[in-house]
């Protein structure tokens, strides 16, 4: 029982440090770029514990990143809950792969996320920008590794 | 898929904004998280403090102290110019000039997304801001607050592509609409006719026409203006006074319905046009 309640601790700890890390700023020219730190966080731990985080810490996820990013809420409870979905049908596979093939499917699952996030704030007006997302979800993909690494470390020190 | 069913409940929620208390509730439980995002840029603000000599602070507080001078001068001119507008007003019975309150506010974050361009301030509800409200820094209009929170509050910026403001030309009062198109240092005047008396370098200042900005302050000037004779209006794209992703330190305007500069009259006259 105290082990869980300090894995919780790596948990809570991660998903602040996310949320810090995607408000923060890039330069303009680089904003297009910023990876979802939060999205990569919780595929993370989704693969790491399939039985203890689910589709509920993606909502919990979900109405956060609503409100830190001020769109309607919902937005992203939608797409996160739907991402957790995906992982978990397929967790099994996917924490065999290598680092790198694990990558390529972060590429596509952030970037079904986005598309989700994309097409639903373009149906409520807010603003449409074609296939641009695609480059986050590349960048996100580029920094899954890192997630990886300093997460497991994370985990380690706290256990 | 019961979560996606109750997802789309709070969806249709949202479309009615029933859910903002749900939301302020959130934000003021995250808030912690914004203000530990702006140490980074705080830390670089503090060593650029830390690491100015002694020498250029020195100067810098003697220009400080000689642009102060410049701006009392102008400002004990600005009371009797005040004064005398009020007495010319009285004569034509119009409404009287109203001053506004300013309140300094701190930025504490800024949107990481392009295409949604807000920023956060550090006053909320404890410190009176309401929705709606203007926001300035020391050269221009930067937008108006969309959302409120306990210690924080949320300003969509004036080139969000969702937001426009009714402005004037300073020359000659022509009245016309700025639209945000997405862009930091780029808006749009929306369908101004190719025979309008608009020039490259002209001052637009926000006309308080619709009720939600106070009349006066300086929104954008013409940057450039493009005639196409297959379109009936010209395309006219004008840069904002205002530096959008510059300024730390920001002005929160408050309307002061009672507080009057002009000497006491009876009654008010007019009832319209109350921003005027």
């Amino acid at each position: 029982m105290a082990i869980n309640k300090i894995r919780w601790l790596a948990v809570f700890l991660s998903f602040i440090f996310a949320a810090i890390l995607e408000l923060n700023l890039l330069p303009d020219t680089l904003a297009f770029l910023r990876p979802e730190w939060l999205v990569l966080t919780l595929i993370y731990w989704l693969l790491r514990h399939p039985e203890k985080i689910g589709i509920v810490t993606g909502v919990v996820i979900g109405l956060v990143m609503d409100v830190l990013s001020g769109s309607y809420l919902g937005i992203h409870i939608l797409s996160l809950s739907l991402i957790c979905y995906l992982v978990l049908t397929m967790h099994k596979r996917l924490k065999m792969f290598p680092l790198v093939q694990q990558s390529v499917v972060v590429f596509f699952l952030v970037g079904i996320q986005l598309m989700v996030v994309y097409t639903l704030r373009s149906i409520l007006g807010v603003s449409d920008i074609g296939l641009a997302y695609l480059w986050q979800a590349l960048s996100s993909a580029i920094f899954w590794p890192m997630i990886v690494i300093l997460c497991d470390r994370l985990a380690f020190a706290l256990r | 898929m019961a979560v996606i069913l109750s997802v789309i409940l709070i969806f249709i929620d949202v479309r009615t904004s029933q859910l903002s208390p749900v939301r302020n509730v959130i934000s003021s439980a995250l808030t912690p998280v914004q203000w530990l995002s702006d140490v980074p840029s705080d830390i670089a603000f503090g060593l650029e403090n830390i690491f100015t000599s002694r020498e250029s602070l020195e100067e810098e507080l003697e220009l400080m102290k000689d642009r102060m001078l410049v701006l009392e001068r102008k400002s004990q001119k600005l009371a009797s110019v005040t004064a005398e507008l009020n007495r010319l007003r009285e004569l034509l019975n119009a409404s009287r000039v109203l001053d506004e309150g300013v309140v300094v506010a701190e930025l504490i974050g800024a949107s990481p997304d392009p295409d949604n361009q807000y920023i956060l301030i550090n006053k909320g509800f404890q410190d009176g801001v309401y929705l709606g409200q203007a926001i300035l820094d020391s050269e221009g209009l930067m937008g108006q607050v969309i959302e409120i929170n306990e210690f924080s509050s949320r300003v969509l910026l004036i080139s969000d592509s969702r937001h426009a403001v009714p402005v004037q030309v300073n020359r000659n009062g022509m009245r016309a609409i700025a639209y945000g198109v997405g862009s930091l240092s780029v808006l749009e005047l929306g369908n101004v006719p190719d025979t309008a008396d608009l020039q490259v370098g002209d001052l637009l200042v926000s006309s308080g026409l619709g009720g939600r900005f106070p009349q006066g302050y300086p929104v954008a000037r013409v940057s450039s203006i493009e005639h196409d004779s297959g379109e009936s209006f010209a395309h006219v794209k004008i840069t904002p006074e205002a530096k959008l992703n510059r300024s730390r330190l920001l002005l929160l305007v408050f309307k002061q319905a009672d507080h009057v500069l002009a000497i006491e009259t009876p009654e008010e006259k007019t009832g319209g046009l109350s921003g005027d």
